[in-house]
């Protein structure tokens, strides 16, 4: 396929009005030994068989709908409601380049704008930036942003912080080289409120806390939010959800005394695509606005009085800033932003908590019966909100291993994180699970531990 | 007319989504979640009915200029035409609805469509390995100086700390903030009056402290640097790298290899060299290629093939991961899609349009408009709104104006080396008819900016609202509906 409109004429004539012998004589200014001929790549090929080919390798993949399944982990798959994917295929809105021309940008602008409110909401927070890659960059992020805003050189970071975002935490800060990444200790798998207390110190800028946690388990939010007012510390207050839906239930991070609210916001009308393209949303208390990365859309007026919107605060920005921005971000995840913006309007306030609902009974049913049947149980007697980490007799891999040969999608075996874990999985169930796929997983389960366990 | 927010068209009790029923026993959040942590009451969000919803983002979608509705010469940013086909591949069901934690042999094709497409990377920068990890090109940067800074300090040159990094005035300001950001010192370079690194100002630079010189190729003037062989030479033998921001990738693809240019390191911008589009600010893909000595410290984990098995791959001296999971996935479908379609003479000739496309244009505007850097551009080129100045009229102004006639605007006031600056990228997929029309009207807006300046500098008109007070917006920030 080829996407140009040139007739041989019109090459023709183009060339005589630049002046031009022919189109090599263009790019006569690279080195002559540096100018290749030819690519060595297939040639083109027609729309048919790009499509042909491109099937093929997407059916090479076990598309998860068609199987029961109940991996979470970070990853959370959710009904996406069809008017998300109508926006989004709008072509005035997804070949757009950044709204930098305010006045042919209003649509792109006026939606980052009802984005930014509804993150607002969503976390109880004073102002939302446009947002970030994807839960673990804004995680970073606001790492280095409470080490900016407190000129302190230390994080601590719950021991349940999910694995990737402390692994990206890491690599933003050099693996500790410059700011001290210190882990909290858990207790009865969630975060250690007495360690937390000790750790706290005179360098801390930054306390970072995932809540629902990683292992599915809720967090004494509150509780820790008192502790850090307490401790009369400078350190920011940051919580991290990977799991937006929670929010339809639990209170906001702003109701616990957050000071920056982070986390993945894919659950909000994206598929798991494999990891991505996902949703990064960052969100803070107004005192520390001006320090926040990343581009903010604001309320204005036009010429003619008229409301209208626009890019804001850019001197916070790397094309103002440069060296002395407060974060390199430039591109970021403007459509899937729309896409939450779209899914959080349909569903509403009501359908929201609905959602949530779903996912707490769909769970809560699943590690009931799971519990119940003999050799398993929760790893740790805490609440959870839609997955949880279960002890599972034989060891996780084994009963990965069995759950697939049934052609079920099991959880996730947390000893890919930790090796402490290895006996745990993390059974996770959202509002698109039916009764009917955990009951019979449950009873795989059950013939699982009589054939492959029961007897010693 | 204004389109109002979707919070004032939210009534209680007006949205129309049904949550699915329920089939599990009810539960009580009181019984199994710590009280004080059960909010009173869920989020305000709004409640809106399908229909109005559709209308509400449907006419939010008209008050915005996308490739599909009007020219999109904005430079360094590749506004080429978005194939639909990409959009089709990229959701299919065996892309969209497979989990990054699945297990291996269940998404054995979307691995082997990452190695694929690294290996297309390899072909066309001449680099040896690629990642495909980093989400947009400012994070490519980031991910390349990372990598840059474990590679030094894994060099352990005694005593030596290659702490700073050389980069040109005319760079993208992301340049400079990556490099802060990675924990390095910056130094401008100059740029000659011909538009290249001013081979005085670099000497000076290139000290043992140097790790690295940036340069985006061609750079953002839509020049070739013409002591290409000569820059490349003088670094090297300082044991500096050199970096390639391939924003600009556009120009050379199957033309000439970065590589073979003696670059060590780059990123791509997927969203600008391969068409997967722009999306109104991302999601965006900024893979980034290196050299075989710096292959280690890629981020991990890494696609592989082995003994007719796909899988992920890790490295001890890995810089880590730098974001979840292993990237923009979908994104890197439609590039992947866009580049087989295209193929190796597709691809070449893309390069060769672009470049023929922007040096007609420059060639027919250079006569109304200054142009500082007269010279053979590639695939873009800078102009001066200067002599417009006359009458007051500034870039800005030229820029609104051709919203009106139904053009989005050249980037303004960059590159910083070029007063008034408007940076014009034309892209190969536009038509010489389109490009006539543009000439015409950049013509037609000169005359105007001496016959009518009021008009320029009020402009523009027809749009769904006019100049936007961007002054106030900063001055007293509102961020949301209240």
């Amino acid at each position: 396929m080829k996407y140009i409109p040139h007739t041989g004429e019109e090459i023709e004539e183009m060339l005589k009005s630049i002046g031009a012998e022919s189109v090599d004589s263009l790019f006569s200014d690279i080195p002559r030994d540096k100018i290749i001929s030819s690519l060595n790549l297939p040639p083109g090929i027609s729309e048919q068989e790009v499509i042909r080919k491109l099937t093929s390798l997407a059916e090479k993949n076990k598309v998860s709908h068609e199987t029961p399944g109940f991996l979470g982990a970070g990853a959370y798959r959710h009904f996406v409601p069809s008017v998300v994917d109508a926006v989004l295929s709008r072509s005035e809105f997804y070949s757009a380049y950044t709204p930098y021309q305010a006045e042919a940008s209003q649509g792109i602008l006026q939606s980052i704008f009802e984005y930014q409110t509804l993150i607002c909401k969503l976390t109880g927070m004073d102002a939302s930036n446009a947002s970030h890659y994807d839960g673990a960059t804004a995680c970073a992020e606001a790492g280095i942003m409470a080490v900016n805003a407190t000129r302190k050189k230390e994080i601590l970071y719950s021991g349940a912080l999910h694995p990737e975002y402390v692994r990206v935490l890491k690599t933003y800060f050099r693996d500790g080289k410059e700011v001290k990444l210190r882990e909290i200790p858990l207790k009865d798998g969630i975060t250690s409120v007495f360690d937390l207390e000790k750790m706290i110190g005179k360098d801390t800028a930054g306390i970072i806390i995932q809540n629902p946690n990683c292992l599915g388990f809720i967090e004494q939010a509150v509780k820790i939010g008192g502790i850090i007012k307490k401790a009369k510390t400078k350190a920011l207050y940051i919580i991290a959800v990977t799991e937006p839906h929670s929010l339809g239930l639990l209170k906001t991070p702003g109701d616990c005394g957050a000071d920056i609210a982070v986390g993945e916001g894919a659950s909000l009308g994206m598929p798991v695509s494999f990891g991505g393209p996902y949703l990064g949303f960052m969100a803070v208390k107004n005192k520390y606005l001006r320090k926040m990365p990343g581009r903010l859309v604001g309320q204005t007026i036009d010429a003619d009085g008229k409301t209208a919107y626009c890019l804001t605060l850019q001197t916070r920005e790397q094309h103002i800033r440069r060296e002395k921005a407060v974060s390199n971000i430039c591109t970021n995840q403007a459509l899937c932003a729309l896409a939450a913006t779209v899914y959080l309007s349909y569903v509403g306030k009501e359908g929201f908590k609905e959602i949530a609902m779903r996912n707490l009974e769909k769970s809560h049913y699943l590690i009931h019966r799971i519990v119940e049947l003999p050799g398993f149980e929760m790893y740790q007697e805490s609440p959870f909100f839609n997955e949880c980490a279960i002890k599972c007799p034989g060891g996780a891999e084994k009963v990965e291993r069995y759950l697939r040969k049934k052609g079920i999608t099991p959880g996730f075996c947390a000893g890919r994180w930790k090796e402490e874990w290895k006996d745990v999985m993390i059974f996770c169930a959202t509002e698109v699970n039916t009764k009917k796929e955990i009951d019979d997983m449950i009873g795989c389960l059950e013939v699982y531990y009589r054939e492959e366990v029961g007897v010693v | 007319m204004n389109e109002g927010l979707i919070f004032e068209i939210s009534k209680p009790g007006g949205g129309g989504f049904v949550a699915p029923h329920r089939d599990t026993p009810s539960v009580n959040p009181k019984d199994v979640i710590q009280r004080d942590i059960i909010a009173d009451e869920p989020p305000d969000l709004p409640e809106v009915g399908e229909i109005d919803l559709m209308r509400h983002f449907t006419r939010l979608s008209h008050k915005n200029y996308g490739v599909d509705t009007h020219f999109y010469p904005l430079g360094s940013c590749t506004m080429k035409y978005n194939p639909k086909v990409n959009e089709k591949t990229s959701r299919l069901p065996g892309f969209t609805d497979i989990h990054p934690y699945a297990n291996i042999n269940d998404v054995q094709g979307a691995i082997e469509l990452m190695v694929d497409l690294e290996n297309i990377l390899c072909e066309i920068t001449g680099m040896d390995a690629f990642t495909l990890q980093p989400a947009a090109g400012a994070h490519g940067e980031l991910t390349a100086i990372l990598m840059l800074r474990s590679y030094f300090d894994a060099q352990g040159e005694k005593g030596q700390k290659r702490d700073t990094i050389l980069i040109p005035d005319s760079a993208h300001g992301t340049n400079p903030a990556s490099a802060a950001l990675a924990g390095f010192k910056t130094v401008e370079i100059k740029s000659d009056e011909r538009g290249n690194v001013d081979l005085s100002s670099l000497k000076e630079h290139l000290d043992e402290r140097a790790a690295c010189l940036m340069l985006t190729m061609p750079n953002t003037l839509g020049l070739f640097d013409e002591n290409m062989d000569e820059i490349t030479r003088i670094t090297h033998e300082n044991g500096t790298l050199i970096y390639m921001d391939g924003a600009n990738m556009n120009a050379l693809m199957g033309v000439s290899k970065p590589a073979d240019l003696g670059f060590d390191i780059m990123h791509l911008n997927l969203h600008k060299t391969f068409s997967t589009p722009h999306g109104g600010g991302g999601p965006g893909s900024g893979p980034v290629g290196v050299v075989k000595k710096l292959e280690p410290y890629l981020p991990d984990p890494r696609p592989a093939f082995e003994n007719g098995r796909y899988f992920f791959k890790t490295s001890p001296q890995s810089i880590g991961k730098v974001c979840s999971f292993y990237g923009n996935f979908l994104v890197l479908v439609k590039a992947y899609t866009y580049l087989i379609s295209l193929g190796g003479d597709g691809i070449r000739e893309a390069a060769r349009m672009a470049v023929l496309n922007a040096n007609y244009l420059k060639e027919n505007i250079k006569d109304t408009y200054l142009l500082k850097y007269d010279r053979k551009c590639l695939h873009e080129f800078v102009i001066s709104a200067i002599w417009q100045t006359k009458t007051g009229v500034h870039a800005k102004d030229i820029a609104k104006r051709l919203l009106d006639y139904g053009y989005y605007a050249p980037t303004v006031y960059f590159p910083l080396i070029v007063e008034e600056a408007l940076m014009i990228e034309p892209t190969e997929t536009e038509s010489k008819d389109t490009l006539d029309g543009f000439i015409e009207t950049l013509k037609k807006i000169d005359e105007e900016s001496r016959t009518d300046p009021d008009k320029v500098k009020n402009a523009p008109f027809t749009t769904p609202v006019k100049r936007v007070d961007e002054v106030t917006a900063a001055r007293k920030p509102v961020l949301k509906h209240t």
